[in-house]
Parts: structure tokens; C-alpha cells; sequence
């Protein structure tokens, strides 16, 4: 890339190409940023309520439209909230509510492979933006085409990702109705009845097309599906209440009982198209519409009391039975309950004083019960309708004996108020055992399963939380609260099942890194491929090559997702009529695994590669040389050297042979959220319309103080559940600055 | 009002204690599957067609949980490249070179276990008391097997496909003893029968359920197997060899068997050799060429200068070449349409070749070396399109031998030579030497594009008809063809006591360049 003249690549296939017909290749640092522009939210709320002593009622109504900072993706919300309480008669009281919340969303980013971020990152680093601009033309035949070098080669690295982003158009639309009413009627002063029912129903639609394109989609015909959906869960419970006072005892009890029911089910059609970029179910070259359904049932009784003593005495038990529709009959029955007391030590032992304001303590004991997903219990076989019917056994063998999973916690806490409320501390110890988790393990793929459901599993979670707040200083016009929170928790492993001592819980097909479970290990450590070690630690370097040997599992500890601790500081100040506040954010240990600075290693486009390019590097290692008559295995220093693209194309490429370059630490303190806000005074106000009129400026992930993954934001789009840790091709992470205007009539 | 809210509670909490629960097992029943009790004879042929598609390697997206990338994974990339049918554009695609990917040799073992074997168990059970499906059964089960324990040595079969937290593995020659009486027994039962097997009428994409045809099948799967263990144990191969060209094997073109492509279950090998970057393999470049076999044009087709160049194999991360040089599949005619072009299964060439071969140890085979080499021949064109009988006898009459290929440069840049192994013309030789490599080279030919079968034959005889890899990447350092496939990681991880046991039982451990029980000699 030395500024050499070119001819432009776009000459030979696009008839309209009005660009010059040779470029001089040279650097373009700002191709890939070029793409994104500024993304904005625009929230619009209007709030009411009205009433009188009999009646009263609340409205709401928010327009939220936002874009985010690829083209294309967009969303419209609408969401409405009624809410009317009233007083049928002096014991008959009625609660409703209804909300509902209309929603469109365009193009919601992807993240992994064949994603806007993956064409982006992976990005020839001497296009120029104004060919990247142009994704698409229409050739000779008047078709529409690709716009990339290469146009009608099947796969390959990267990509236009201005065709990923606008000409694979995404649309999912909601419609979510939620609403109950319940009905409370007093049958004596302290006995009460309340009979409640719910409903939250949804139902979506999802709508995909994508451009013909044998490059990015592999077909020159387009593709496009639907998809829609219904979900509903009905939710019906009552309590009957009895509360009294017994001199110095109070005594609340309550027996009640609930049905939830649970439904979806969802009916999609797509595939290939017939005639060119037609986007209609009808023009599918085949159509085989599938659903699917998820139906469950709950029942649950339960009772509840608390006994209170003079107000600073307070013991809590719960007892509960559910029946679950998912759990095979001898089993679906369970009961759990829980005991916890509570103790104002300030008031039962009276020490209060200037210093000490307020003591309590508390202490639980909890055990939760939970059930499973429908359809675990017996082997389903699938049946196709095509060539006369094809039937198959599903690979995931069920189990008629599944058990509902146990959960019990311990949890102690002590709040302390000191100065008159001036300083304020919360400790919270717990722990938490969890067992008869209901999983999948892999069974032996030759017993023709590759999954099975089972019981097992002990994880034992155990932390502290703490929060300490203060009053720094309070003058007239001027004050200064703090708020710090503390957090560190941890979760070990205690057995997975017998003659199973780890278990991979991620899918198996990761191309990085894996989560796996040990016995012994901890909850969230990953494993990647990494280099081939002698004993020393040394890494074993082909004396040929010069190449790292790897290892060919994932088999190399690269560390664990969550965090060794987490804080997080506010300060919040007020003058006259201006409040400023700022809240820090820190994230202390853990790791995150990179997949796109590998990819981008492999494709030969971060700064990481740039050693060694002609004239090669030397892998800071061994060569293994084996003595032939004896065997034995000696290790000397390795001094073949090694070119940049030999390197990065074996450790980096798209299942990297080595993921050790690309582990990074998640420590980072960050800028979460400053906001100042300015109301106007009440002189200012004076008769006139509004009752108060308050801006506040938001400025949200404003900057990092520390940040040890340097090259991207350790905290977005490492993914959920068992699944963390792993970056993969997410959006660069975004400044937020927002503007507020409340007016209140 | 009173009256009213009592009744309502009474109401509820009937509700909660008694009969709560009477719907939950209807409730808990997927409305969208069915279960193993239906199972019917209704359902054998359903099943059967899956395990006939599956066992075969391939896979549509019409069936959740598969596509075809299985077949390019688990055998372009593996036997397809051994035997140098094709080479790849990818430099980075290491079985090429001899080298291990654990992903892709792990991605048909899982389809083969949980897709294809699953489905032959349902067909069992669904033809339950049918002794005719029965027997076709037992012979689609020894097909689907073989190839497997032929790649990986021992493997689960008996114990296959039953669930269990550990399943033991059989040994490769307890397997062959059950794969011979399985298809004498097929043949016996469906001797004289000259029907069809009712329930598989409709579903049966290779044969329609004819049984004669399946019965010759079945005899040419005895000799394919006889001959594979002719050097293991010569006298027992003469017998099954014997017994099975007597009892009748495929004899016309008529005889082979085809899987049937639908859109639902189309021909993976077209669109893998489309769409992955796959290229004429130099091998073929050099035979093809020198044979002026019209086969090299309805197979391959031409680089945009309309010639017919091939890849060596093996080629490094870094290539002297570039791939817009090279000849790809016939993507104009032969393989353009993955609807267009049935699946080969087994051919009636190959039981010519199998007889001649066995004809030159002297065993009865009905026929001479040279007129069952020639029928061969003129079976694999004319099976190809090739009908014009006075081009059939110009190429048996050919004398040329193969020529070097366009980049045979290539082999003595890193060392090597770029003479063709392939010494032998078309033209029925004079010594037993050279006949023997004719077979040899014919069948390679003929077993194309069925790569599985052509990688077990290769190691068997160990032919010299290939040029070695330009580089590999193999633990041994071979450059000649691997002996067999290591066992998948997961098996280690959860099966870790049978594929132990299974290892233990292989002279120099689960190794690529370890042979298997009959590849000896």
C-alpha cells in the first residue's frame, strides 16, 4: 500500500460507474468509522391523573423514536398506561389497569459472524469510503448486484457493510396488551378477600428479507421470511388476609392461591425465492411452514404470616405448594417454605443516641422450588411431510423422571443509620446452594442422543453487598449526598453428577472459547485453544515453521467471566435551583475473550500483526527435539523465524488455533451517567401555566478512567447466562448525551 | 354481595385442591411431534428414507438440524481430498494436507450416530415381523457401517443407538463377521422373491423397495467386503467372494444403485463443489488427460481460458498459482443442479473391477480378468454418457499412459518428482503387475465421485496411482493417504472407557497414519 495507481474494480462489472478508472492505493484510517453516524432517542411523555375520593385514575402516553449508529436501525415505540382505582362501596374496592405498548423495530444490530460488524472490523483497509458508500448498482441486465470486489464470488472475508446493514431488511413488530383487575373486599375490619385476575398477550411479527446476492447470501435469488407469533400468560390468583393487633403483638396471616397459565406459539415460512428480489411468501421456490407451541400450566397454593412485636420484633414464614403441568405426576407436586426474622436493635435493646441513629438486623432461611419447560418428559420423533413423509428421532433424549429444582439461601443483613440519618450502612452476607438443577448433559453420541435432560448439579453462590450513603454537607443553598455500593460474590461448583466431574455449557460449537463447568471450578470459566506448552510453560515452536504448536481442544484456562468485584459511586450535589450528579462505575477481574480482534488478527487488519510482515518474527519459544534412539524429548530455544500472515492466519484464523493473543481483562472504572439539572424557580413561574419547569442535561458512558481491553468496551455485548465473555463483532460502544425537559401543569 | 364473593372464593379454591392437575400430562403433550409408541409399520418407510439420505452423508435444510454442510465437513474434506477427486482453494484447510480438524471429522460422527443411526433403529422397529424390509434393513445397516468402521476401526455398532451413559465398542473384525452373515442372510430371504417390500415402496429413493435389485446389492456388498479382507485372511475372502458372485451380483447398469434427489433431499457433493472452492485435483488432470478419457469433460469443467488444469494436493499456506487457473466441477451440465443429478450409492462397474481383481488371485469369477477389467470399463462410460460403442473401444484399445500435469512444477519445486505414478495405459497389460494397476486405476475412476469407498480401496491395495502431497501436515509426516480418521473429542469427554478400550486395541494408538484390522500388507 504505497500510494500505487490502480485501476478501479468496479470498471469491469458496473455499467453506471462514473468514478475514475484507476485509484492510488493508499491508507484510508477512517474507511470503517466512516460508517457510522450519530443514533439519537426521542422520548415524548405526556402523564395525568384525576379523581376524587371515590374514583381516581392515571394516563400515560410515550412516543419513544430512536436510530442507532448503523443506517437502517431504527425503532417506534408507543405505549400507553391507564390505570382507575375505586371504592365500589365502602368494603368493596376495585384496582385495574391497562397497558399497552405498540412496537416496530428496523434492523436490530447482530453481533458474530456475518454481522454489519464483522464486514466492518474485517474491512480492506484501502478502500476509500465513497466506494463503500455505493454497495449496490445495476448491472447490464438491469439486475441489482453487490457492489465489492469479486461481486459473485461465493463467501469469503468481510464484506460491503453497507449491503449488510440496508439490503437484508429486518422488521419485528409487537403489539403487547397487559392488564388485570382485582377486586378486595372487606369482609370484617380485619379480615379481607382479594380476588385478582391477568392478562399480558403479545403478538409479533417478524419479517425478513435478503437481497439476491451470491457473495453475501449464497443465492441469486433473495431469500425471505415471516414469522408470527402469539404469546399469552393468564394469571389468576386470590389472598385472604387476616390482620390484628394483640397488645403488644401484631399478627398478619394469609392464605391465598394462583393459576398461572403460559401459551405461545408461533407459525414461520421462508426460504429461497423464485422470481429475482420478490419478497412474498407466495414466490418461495419451497415452502414447508413450521411451528412450534409451549404450553404450561401452574397451580400453586400457599399461606404466609407475620408476627410483629412491639414494633421492632418481627418473625416472617412462608410456606408454598406448587403443581407444575411440566414435571412427570409423581413428581409435580413441591412444597417449600421459608422463615426469616427481623430485629430493630435499636428500639428492643434502646440504644439509640447521636451517634447511632437506627439498628436492625435480619436473618432468612429460603428454599424455591422450580419446575421446567414443557415437553422434557418423553422422546419426541419428528415427522416432514416431503417425499411421501420422512420421520426422525429428536437427538435430545427426554426424561420421565425429571425432579424440580431446589434452591436454599441463607441471608443475613445489618442496617445502621448513624448522625440522625446522616450516615448510612447495608451489609448483606448470602449464600445460596442450588441443586437438582434440571440441564442437558452430552451423552456419548453413539447412544444416538447427543443431549439428555437431567437432574444434578450443586453451585454454591456466596457474597457481600454493601452500601454506604452520606450526607457530606447540607447548607441552605447548597448540599452534597454520596452513595457507594459494593458488591462481590462467588459461585463454586460443588458436583456436577456422579461419573461426571465437568460439563461444557455452551453449545458446542463455539468457535473461541467454551464456558465450562468443573467440579471444583468456578461458575463462568472460560476455555480456549491455546498454545502447546513443555512443562516449563514454555511454548513448543516448530523448528521448521516457526510456527506455535496448539492444542487441539478446548482445553487451556483462559480465565472466568465474572467480575472479582464491582462498585459503583455516586455523587450527587444540589445548588439552589442546579443539581449535579455523576456516578462512577467500577469492574474490577474477570475476563473477556476477543473474537474480533482474532478475526481481525487472521484478516491481517490490527496493529498487532504489523510485526514481522517481510521479514518475519521469532516465536519466543522452544523447538522440541527428540532424541531417535532414545526418545527422550529435549527443548532448545527456537530461532526459526516467522512470517506475520504464517502466524496470524494459523492462530487467528475464523476457529482460532490459539486464542491466548485475544484474552483481556474486563477491569475497567468508568464515567457511567452525569446528569445537571436546572429547575426553573417558583419567582420565575410565578402564576403562569406550569407548576414546574425542570431541564436536565444526560451524558451516559462518558469515559473510561481505566480500561484494561483497551481496544473495546469489556462490558457490551459479552452475551447472557452461560454464554459471557466472548466479544464477538459488537458495535463500537457509544457516548449517550440526552437532554431532558419536564413541564409540569 | 356477600353470597356473591363466597361463592367466587369456593369457586377458586375447588379449582386449586381438587382436580387441578387432571390436564397436565394432555397439556404436557407437544402437539407438533409424534412418539415413539407410533411407530407403526406405516412409519418404516418414513424412516428408512432418512436413514438412506443420512447414511449417505448428506443433508437438506427441509429436515431441522442438519444441512449440508455436513457432507462438505465430514466427507469433501476428508475422503474427497484423500483420494485427490478434488483439491481445495482454501489454503487454510488443513485435512488437505493430511491434518486434523476436530470440528469436521466430529460434525459427521455426531449426524452419522444421532441422525442416520436413530432413523435405521425406528425403520426396525416400524418393519417389525416384515422378514423382506427386515432384510433390506439388515443390508442398508451393513452399507451405513462399513464405511464407518472402515474409516475408524472399531466403533459402536451393536450397542449403537440405544441411549446409555457408556456404549462399548465392537472390534472391526467382529463387525465384518456380522456384516457377511447379515447379507447372506439378505440374500437368502430375498431370493426368488422378484417383488417389492410394500412398506418401502414409496420411500425407498435408491430401489423402490425392488428386492432382486437389493439382493444384488447385497452380493456386491459381499464381494466389496471379501475383497477388503483379502489380504487379512485370503481363504475366507475366496469363499464370500465366490458364494456372492454366484448367488449374483450387479451386472448392469440397471443393477446401480442411485439414491433419487428431491429438492427436499438433494445432492450435497453438487453444491458443495460450487460453492466451497473445490478444484480438479491434479491426479486427475494427469490420468484424465493421458487417457483422452471423455469422462474428464462431463466431470470437470473448464477455467475461464477453456482448458482443463488441476491442483496438486496439499498445497502450502502460500501458493505459486492462482485459483482462476484452475478447472472446478461441471457446473454447466453434469453438477449444476443439485436436483439435477442423482447420488451415487454403488456402482455395477465396481463388482467388474472387484471380479477381475479377485480373477487375478485365480479365484472363480465367472470370467476372465481382462473381459470383466473391459466390462468394467465399458460400464463406468457408457454410465456416464459415454454410448458411442466405437469410442468406448478406441479408449480400451488406448496406449497412452498419464501425462504430467499443467503444474507438475509444483512436485519438484518441493522436492519431489513430477512423473505420473500412473505407468499403465487403458490397453489390458501383459504382466499381472500391470493389470493389477489397471484395475486399480479404473475403479479409482469408476468409484468417482463416492469418495469413501475409493479411500478404503486405495488403502487396501495400496495402489501407487496418486502423486504424494506437496506438503503435510500429518504427525508421521505422511504424504501418502491416511490409514484412518482419530476418534472425536467428545467421545473422549463422555465415552471416554469404550473409545479407550476401542484405542487399545489399535497397534500405535488413535493415530491418522495407524491401519485398521484388514489393512495389511
Amino acid at each position: 500500500m504505497t500510494g500505487q495507481s490502480v485501476a478501479a474494480w468496479q470498471l469491469s462489472f458496473n455499467p453506471d460507474y462514473a468514478g475514475p478508472s484507476t485509484y492510488s492505493m493508499t491508507p484510508q484510517p477512517d474507511n470503517a468509522m466512516s460508517l457510522f453516524e450519530t443514533g439519537y432517542n426521542w422520548a415524548k411523555t405526556v402523564t395525568a391523573s384525576m379523581g376524587n375520593e371515590k374514583i381516581q385514575g392515571y394516563f400515560s402516553y410515550t412516543n419513544t423514536e430512536a436510530k442507532g449508529i448503523v443506517k437502517g436501525n431504527e425503532l417506534d415505540r408507543h405505549n400507553l398506561n391507564i390505570r382507575l382505582t375505586s371504592d365500589l362501596s365502602d368494603k368493596l374496592h376495585l384496582d385495574s389497569k391497562a397497558n399497552f405498548i405498540s412496537q416496530t423495530i428496523e434492523n436490530p444490530l447482530n453481533t458474530g459472524e456475518s454481522s454489519v460488524g464483522e464486514a466492518v472490523y474485517t474491512m480492506i483497509r484501502s478502500m476509500p469510503f465513497e466506494q463503500i458508500e455505493q454497495y449496490q448498482y445495476t448491472d447490464a441486465s438491469g439486475l441489482l448486484q453487490y457492489n465489492w470486489p469479486n461481486p459473485t464470488s461465493v463467501g469469503g472475508l468481510g464484506g460491503n457493510p453497507y449491503w449488510y446493514a440496508l439490503n437484508r431488511p429486518y422488521t419485528e413488530v409487537r403489539n403487547r396488551f397487559i392488564g388485570f383487575a382485582s377486586l378486595k373486599y372487606d369482609l370484617t375490619k380485619d379480615l379481607s378477600l382479594m380476588v385478582r385476575s391477568g392478562i399480558d398477550q403479545a403478538s409479533n411479527k417478524a419479517v425478513s428479507k435478503q437481497y439476491a446476492s451470491l457473495s453475501v447470501l449464497g443465492n441469486d435469488y433473495g431469500s425471505y421470511s415471516e414469522t408470527s407469533g402469539q404469546t399469552m400468560e393468564l394469571n389468576s390468583d386470590f389472598l385472604l388476609s387476616y390482620n390484628k393487633d394483640f397488645g403488644d403483638f401484631r399478627l398478619g396471616l394469609n392464605v391465598g392461591g394462583n393459576s398461572l397459565y403460559q401459551k405461545r406459539s408461533s407459525l414461520s415460512a421462508g426460504g429461497q425465492l423464485s422470481r429475482r428480489n420478490f419478497f412474498a411468501l407466495s414466490n418461495l421456490q419451497t415452502s414447508t411452514p413450521t411451528s412450534s407451541f409451549y404450553e404450561k400450566k401452574m397451580n400453586s397454593l400457599y399461606a404466609f404470616g407475620q408476627l410483629g412485636y412491639k414494633e421492632y420484633l418481627y418473625l416472617d414464614v412462608t410456606t408454598r405448594n406448587d403443581w407444575s403441568s411440566t414435571l412427570p405426576a409423581d413428581n409435580r407436586s413441591y412444597f417449600y417454605p421459608s422463615v426469616g426474622l427481623t430485629a430493630v436493635l435499636s428500639d428492643m435493646f434502646d440504644i439509640r443516641s447521636d451517634f447511632l441513629t437506627f439498628l436492625k438486623a435480619r436473618g432468612s432461611y429460603a428454599q424455591v422450588s422450580n419446575d421446567t419447560d414443557p415437553y422434557r418428559l418423553s422422546n419426541e420423533l419428528l415427522y416432514y411431510r416431503f417425499n411421501g413423509g420422512v420421520v426422525l428421532s429428536s437427538t435430545v433424549k427426554n426424561n420421565e423422571n425429571l425432579k424440580p429444582e431446589i434452591s436454599a439461601s441463607t441471608e443475613f443483613g445489618v442496617d445502621a443509620r448513624f448522625f440522625g440519618n446522616k450516615i448510612g450502612l447495608d451489609f448483606t452476607y448470602f449464600k445460596t446452594n442450588t441443586s437438582n438443577q434440571i440441564f442437558t448433559i452430552n451423552v456419548p453420541e453413539v447412544s444416538g442422543y447427543s443431549t439428555e435432560y437431567v437432574n444434578g448439579g450443586e453451585i454454591e453462590n456466596k457474597g457481600i453487598e454493601l452500601t454506604f450513603n452520606a450526607d457530606v454537607l447540607h447548607r441552605a443553598d447548597f448540599s452534597w449526598d454520596l452513595t457507594a455500593n459494593f458488591a462481590k460474590y462467588k459461585t463454586t461448583v460443588l458436583s456436577i453428577m456422579e461419573g461426571r466431574d465437568e460439563l461444557s455449557i455452551t453449545t458446542g460449537y463455539e468457535r473461541v472459547a467454551q464456558t465450562i463447568v468443573k467440579e471444583g471450578g468456578e461458575y463462568g470459566d472460560l476455555y480456549i485453544r491455546g498454545f502447546a506448552r513443555n512443562d516449563d510453560g514454555q511454548i513448543i515452536v516448530n523448528e521448521i515453521t516457526g510456527l506455535p504448536e496448539t492444542t487441539s481442544g478446548f482445553d487451556v484456562y483462559a480465565g472466568n467471566f465474572n467480575p472479582d468485584w464491582t462498585a459503583g459511586l455516586t455523587n450527587r450535589f444540589n445548588y439552589k435551583n442546579f443539581t449535579l450528579s455523576f456516578l462512577v462505575d467500577f469492574r474490577i477481574g474477570g475476563e473477556v475473550i476477543s473474537y474480533t480482534q482474532a478475526r481481525m488478527a487472521g484478516a491481517g487488519v490490527s496493529d498487532i500483526t504489523l510485526n514481522g510482515r517481510t521479514d518475519g518474527f521469532v516465536v519466543d519459544g522452544v523447538n522440541a527435539i527428540t532424541d531417535e534412539a532414545t526418545g527422550a524429548v529435549s527443548y532448545v530455544t527456537n530461532t526459526t523465524s516467522v512470517l506475520a500472515e504464517d502466524y496470524w492466519t494459523k492462530v487467528a484464523s475464523r476457529d482460532p488455533a490459539s486464542a491466548e493473543d485475544f484474552v483481556f481483562d474486563a477491569t475497567n472504572i468508568r464515567l457511567r451517567e452525569l446528569v445537571l439539572g436546572y429547575s426553573l424557580p417558583k419567582s420565575v413561574l410565578g402564576n403562569g401555566p406550569f407548576a414546574g419547569v425542570n431541564f436536565s442535561v444526560v451524558g451516559r458512558n462518558l469515559l473510561f478512567f481505566m480500561n484494561n481491553a483497551k481496544y473495546f468496551d469489556p462490558e457490551q455485548g459479552v452475551g447472557v447466562g452461560n454464554l459471557q465473555g466472548i466479544e464477538s463483532f459488537n458495535i463500537p460502544a457509544t457516548r449517550e448525551f440526552g437532554f431532558n425537559v419536564k413541564l409540569d401543569f | 354481595m356477600k353470597k356473591y364473593i363466597a361463592t367466587i372464593f369456593s369457586a377458586v379454591f375447588l379449582l386449586y385442591v381438587t382436580g387441578c392437575t387432571s390436564d397436565f400430562d394432555e397439556i404436557n403433550t407437544n402437539p407438533n411431534t409424534l412418539t415413539s409408541d407410533q411407530l407403526d409399520a406405516s412409519m418404516a418407510g418414513p424412516s428408512f428414507a432418512n436413514a438412506q439420505y443420512k447414511g449417505l452423508g448428506n443433508a437438506s435444510w427441509s429436515i431441522s438440524g442438519d444441512d449440508y454442510g455436513t457432507y462438505g465437513l465430514a466427507t469433501m474434506l476428508h475422503s474427497m481430498l484423500f483420494v485427490h477427486y478434488f483439491s481445495c482453494g482454501s489454503t487454510g484447510w488443513q485435512t488437505e494436507r493430511n491434518g486434523v480438524n476436530d470440528g469436521w471429522r466430529s460434525r459427521g460422527w455426531l449426524r452419522f450416530y444421532t441422525l442416520a443411526v436413530p432413523s435405521l433403529r425406528n425403520a426396525y422397529t416400524a418393519a417389525e415381523g416384515d422378514e423382506e424390509a427386515l432384510a433390506v434393513l439388515d443390508i442398508w445397516k451393513v452399507f451405513m457401517y462399513h464405511r464407518f468402521t472402515d474409516s475408524w476401526g472399531p466403533i459402536a455398532y451393536s450397542a449403537a443407538g440405544q441411549g446409555g451413559a457408556s456404549v462399548a465398542y465392537d472390534l472391526q473384525e467382529d463387525m465384518y463377521d456380522d456384516f457377511f452373515a447379515l447379507l447372506e442372510n439378505a440374500n437368502e430371504t430375498l431370493s426368488g422373491l422378484n417383488g417389492t417390500v410394500g412398506i418401502f415402496k414409496d420411500y425407498d429413493a435408491i430401489y423402490g423397495g425392488d428386492t432382486e435389485l437389493w439382493r444384488k446389492f447385497a452380493n456386491s456388498m459381499r464381494l466389496r467386503l471379501a475383497l477388503r479382507i483379502s489380504d487379512i485372511d485370503p481363504s475366507r475372502a475366496q469363499e464370500i467372494a465366490e458364494a456372492a458372485v454366484a448367488a449374483g451380483v450387479m451386472e448392469s447398469n440397471d443393477d446401480c444403485a442411485y439414491f433419487a434427489v428431491t429438492s427436499d433431499t438433494y445432492n450435497n457433493f453438487v453444491d458443495i463443489a460450487k460453492y466451497w472452492g473445490f478444484y480438479m485435483s491434479a491426479d486427475m488432470e494427469s490420468i484424465l488427460k493421458g487417457y483422452n478419457d471423455p469422462r474428464m469433460e462431463i466431470w470437470y469443467g473448464t477455467n475461464g481460458e477453456g482448458e482443463y488444469i488441476g491442483q496438486p494436493n496439499g498445497g502450502g499456506t502460500t501458493r505459486d498459482w492462482s485459483t482462476s487457473v484452475l478447472s472446478q466441477s461441471n457446473q454447466e451440465t453434469t453438477f449444476g443442479d443439485n436436483t439435477g443429478h442423482d447420488i451415487e450409492v454403488m456402482m455395477a462397474a465396481e463388482s467388474y473391477f472387484n471380479r477381475a481383481e479377485c480373477a487375478l488371485k485365480g479365484w472363480n469369477m465367472s470370467g476372465t480378468a481382462k473381459d470383466l477389467y473391459e466390462e468394467g470399463v465399458r460400464l463406468s462410460l457408457s454410465q456416464w454418457g459415454v454410448s458411442d460403442a466405437s469410442a468406448i473401444d478406441t479408449y480400451l484399445a488406448g496406449t497412452t499412459t498419464a501425462v504430467e500435469p499443467t503444474l507438475a512444477v509444483e512436485y519438484t519445486k518441493v522436492g519431489g518428482s513430477a512423473t505420473p505414478p500412473v505407468d499403465v495405459p487403458v490397453s489390458w497389460g501383459a504382466t499381472e503387475a500391470e493389470q493389477l494397476k489397471q484395475i486399480a486405476v479404473q475403479k479409482y475412476l469408476a468409484l468417482f465421485p463416492e469418495s469413501w469407498e475409493t479411500w478404503a480401496d486405495l488403502r487396501r491395495s495400496d495402489a501407487d496411482i496418486l502423486y504424494p502431497l506437496l506438503y503435510t501436515e500429518d504427525a508421521d509426516g505422511n504424504y501418502g493417504v491416511m490409514r484412518r480418521l482419530t476418534y472425536v473429542p467428545t467421545e473422549y469427554s463422555t465415552n471416554e472407557a469404550a473409545v479407550n478400550e476401542a484405542v487399545s486395541s489399535l497397534s500405535g494408538g488413535d493415530k491418522g497414519s495407524v491401519r485398521v484390522w484388514w489393512d495389511v500388507n
